[in-house]
């Protein structure tokens, strides 16, 4: 599989998982390119979430399904390449004006 | 209270300093705290197995728990956390089941979390603390931290596992200390 391919798969991915956990609130995913700890390829997700009403914030026990179903998909695109390690950002819409400020 | 669950304290009480904005230098310590709240944690079980409970075994616990290096640490936990991350050898066979047309991993699912905290709380230390570009959300934060624990939890109910008892070994020497006999 090429690097094409395989980040093609890899938006694919995203596209039916963020599909699946719309309830959760995530309303979108973002794969890029990411270096491990000990520099080896991996890929880093941004999981754009929904505010909560009333300034509630998102446990780890609401999410971590989701992480776990990236992993996986991210095992049906590829099953071996044993190079990923997981790591996700999250911002809530709230957020999201000063996350662009920050990193552009 | 230990040095894990002040840390893991610690990281909470960063996340709570600023209401309105959180200041980046605070969700930064938060999540490397987070990181190094399991770390310790993880260290402490594995030390404790060697030395017992016993007070006067303090000073040989905290010497052996020195011995602990990040590298191996992660190494291993990538290995209990998914069977793509096994090296063919003595420690693959313990932890994959192969009597099966498509093998299966046989570690418990608590155990699998623990070691995928692991790395994740690896990565995100390493960028909190080094990456000056890196951003982060007060989501973000919460979330590892509120991972970290989780994975306190999950190491609860795994403190009778013999899979635990494993791999709180091979954190310490690594898969490489399993070679078959010759």
């Amino acid at each position: 599989m090429t690097e094409v391919e395989y980040w093609k798969g890899v938006r694919a991915a995203c596209t039916q998982v963020v599909g699946e956990f719309r309830a959760a609130g995530a309303y979108q995913i973002d794969p890029r390119p990411y270096e491990d700890t000990a520099g080896r390829p991996a890929v880093r997700f941004t999981v754009w979430l929904k505010d909560k009403p009333g300034d509630g914030e998102y446990e780890w026990t609401e999410l971590s399904a989701l992480e776990r179903r990236l992993a996986e998909a991210l095992r049906d695109v590829d099953p071996d390449r044993s190079d990923y390690t997981a790591y996700t950002e999250y911002v809530l819409e709230s957020e999201a004006a000063e996350r662009a400020a920050a990193v552009s | 209270m230990s040095l894990a669950d002040a840390l893991l304290q610690q990281a909470w009480d960063l996340l709570d300093l600023d209401p309105r904005r959180p200041k980046q230098v605070n969700l930064r310590r938060a999540i490397s705290g987070a990181y190094y709240a399991l770390f310790h944690r993880l260290i402490s079980d594995a030390t404790y197995g060697v030395t017992g409970g016993a007070t006067s075994g303090g000073a040989t616990r905290d010497a052996v728990a020195r011995w602990f290096t990040h590298g191996r640490m992660v190494a291993t936990a990538k290995s209990f956390a998914s069977s793509l991350g096994l090296k063919k050898g003595p420690v693959r066979n313990l932890l994959l089941d192969t009597t099966t047309a498509s093998p299966t991993h046989r570690v418990p699912s608590d155990l699998v979390d623990v070691a995928n905290a692991f790395v994740a709380l690896q990565n995100a230390r390493h960028e909190a603390d080094y990456d000056l570009t890196a951003w982060y959300s007060r989501a973000t934060a919460r979330l590892l931290v509120g991972r970290s624990e989780s994975a306190f939890h999950a190491l609860q109910r795994l403190q009778h596992d013999p899979t635990y008892g494993l791999f709180l070994l091979l954190l310490l020497t690594g898969e490489e200390i399993a070679r078959p006999r010759e």
